[in-house]
């Protein structure tokens, strides 16, 4: 099982409007990968997670998940949308949020089963404490962590997460990202980020987008890529230190 | 509290109750989901089926039935997929709603129904047929909703996350918005057109401010709006006002001293703390 592909991307274009934003990708996940998305603002990576997950339609190209259309593959996905536009008034707790990550299907209730694995998916992101607590009682970075809770709760074969880290504080990350690792003996883990020191640490391979698909492999043979893709020295991008990318990258 | 004793009286109260659950239920929806302007859309152009009806010279309300269903699932299919912004579509399916439904009265040979009467409603004139439909009316909303409650859950809090997960995110939207197009066509005669878009949105966010739980939330507003309904039917036989208008104004005033309520309790649990 060790080599089977679970997301197969082939010659995609996706345009908004007549803005190119992906051209010509073509990549595959396969299983137990652990692969972090990279590149500038506006480069396509939440495109990309979307289109994985049929919420997108490609203009051109094929998708396969799971070896069928993204609208059936993604059953199996779970999901951490990116940025927060949540009604905050909205009337749910946590521990609510977290069970609908169990849904099965229409008319089916929520099992004891279901309640359980909520229960150990607030625990592993340590917010088991705040099970009944109303959204707008939650930080940003707590609310984020729920919401990875939601995803992993669904215990699914593939996992796309979009800008985990954001707002999470650097404790709780790295305690985020060995969870990951945990659940990478089980699932493929595809991430946005923009958290380049991190990969060096964690991550195995790196896809690195902007636009076209730059790199996509190990981590060891990505730096070069990434400076083409960034259009800055990779230090720079690696320290975290707040930079301008100068020029968009031309072909 | 002599008024009670009248048989037009207790239809008014009975009908006050049935009113209430449909829009505690939907409103519920209404309010979280933000879709007031879209259910005040929806209610106007089915003023233009009433319109039709007179004009056909079948019952309006049968004839608003398919004129609002069809402009709720217009209104629904514009805002999600066109780049027509939604309340510019909403606004032109309001105005174009209530144009054609004049234009139809006016066409209408011989007897002319007062348009004041559906955008306020009489409650105290409702026939018992009315009621009947109302009846049915409760029931399929209150089995739709207790089918696909955690649907509708999910679909209100998350819309991309729903439909990763495998519900029919925009079936259930397009349902729900027949759901207000429904109880606003059923709801029009006894009511008005105003007083149905108030009962959507007021006794939910009175109660919204209290409690946190959607099944609360729901059983609350239907509460709410059944005592303040009620209270706003004796008060208006009390002063001689029209019963729908002043419903309206006692909903809002209670909304308004929600705020403050709410502002107390927070004080209190403080102090307690």
């Amino acid at each position: 099982m060790k080599n089977n592909t679970i997301v197969d991307f082939k010659n995609i274009f996706f345009y908004y409007g007549e803005i190119p934003v992906l051209e010509d990708i073509s990549f595959s996940i396969k299983q137990n990968d652990f692969i972090a998305i990279i590149g500038p603002n506006g480069g396509g990576k939440t495109t990309l997670l979307k289109i994985m997950l049929g919420l997108l339609k490609p203009d051109r190209g094929t998708v396969k998940v799971f070896g069928k259309n993204p609208e059936e593959g993604r059953k199996l996905a779970g999901y951490l949308p990116q940025n927060i536009y949540f009604d905050l008034n909205f009337p749910i707790n946590v521990f609510d949020i977290v069970i609908m990550g169990r849904y099965k299907g229409l008319v089916r209730k929520y099992s004891e089963k279901d309640r359980e694995s909520v229960l150990n998916a607030l625990e592993t992101v340590g917010m088991l404490e705040y099970r009944n607590r109303h959204i707008s009682m939650l930080s940003a970075g707590q609310l984020q962590r729920v919401l990875i809770a939601r995803a992993i709760a669904r215990e699914p074969e593939l996992l796309l997460l979009d800008e985990p880290m954001a707002s999470v504080d650097p404790e709780m990350q790295k305690s985020i990202y060995e969870l990951f690792l945990e659940l990478n003996k089980k699932m493929a883990i595809a991430f946005v980020t923009h958290d380049i020191g991190a990969i060096s640490i964690y991550i195995d391979s790196v896809l690195c987008l902007n636009r076209k698909l730059f790199y996509h492999g190990p981590k060891e043979g990505s730096l070069s890529k990434l400076e083409e893709a960034y259009r800055c020295p990779v230090e720079i991008l690696a320290h975290g230190i707040p930079h301008r990318v100068l020029r968009r990258h031309k072909k | 509290m002599g008024i009670f004793q009248y048989e037009f009286m207790r239809n008014a109260i009975i009908a006050a109750v049935l009113v209430n659950i449909v829009c505690g239920i939907v409103g519920t929806y209404v309010v979280i989901k933000k879709i007031v302007f879209i259910s005040g859309g929806i209610s106007h152009a089915a003023f233009g089926g009433i319109g039709l009806g007179y004009l056909l010279g079948i019952n309006p309300i049968v004839a608003a039935i398919p004129f609002s269903l069809l402009s709720a699932i217009t209104i629904g299919l514009i805002s999600k997929r066109s780049k027509l912004s939604e309340d510019s579509a909403i606004g032109i399916i309001w105005a174009v709603g209530m144009a054609s439904g004049i234009i139809f009265i006016n066409l209408t040979p011989g007897y002319a129904p007062d348009l004041f009467s559906y955008l306020f409603g009489n409650i105290l004139t409702i026939p018992v047929s009315d009621l009947y439909i109302m009846l049915a009316m409760d029931f399929i909303i209150i089995l739709i909703v207790v089918l696909f409650f955690k649907e509708f859950y999910a679909v209100s809090f998350d819309e991309e996350f729903s439909t990763v997960i495998g519900i029919p995110n925009r079936i259930l939207y397009l349902v729900l918005l027949c759901m207000v197009a429904l109880s606003v066509v059923v709801l029009i005669r006894i009511v008005g057109i105003i007083l149905v878009i108030a009962l959507l949105t007021i006794p939910s966010s009175i109660c919204r401010q209290f409690t946190y739980n959607m099944k609360k939330l729901i059983i609350s507003s239907i509460v709410t709006g059944i005592i303040l309904t009620i209270t706003g039917l004796w008060i208006s036989s009390l002063l001689n006002l029209p019963s729908g208008a002043t419903i309206i104004l006692l909903l809002a005033l209670v909304f308004l001293l929600s705020f403050f309520i709410k502002k107390a309790v927070i004080a209190v649990r403080r102090l307690k703390t």
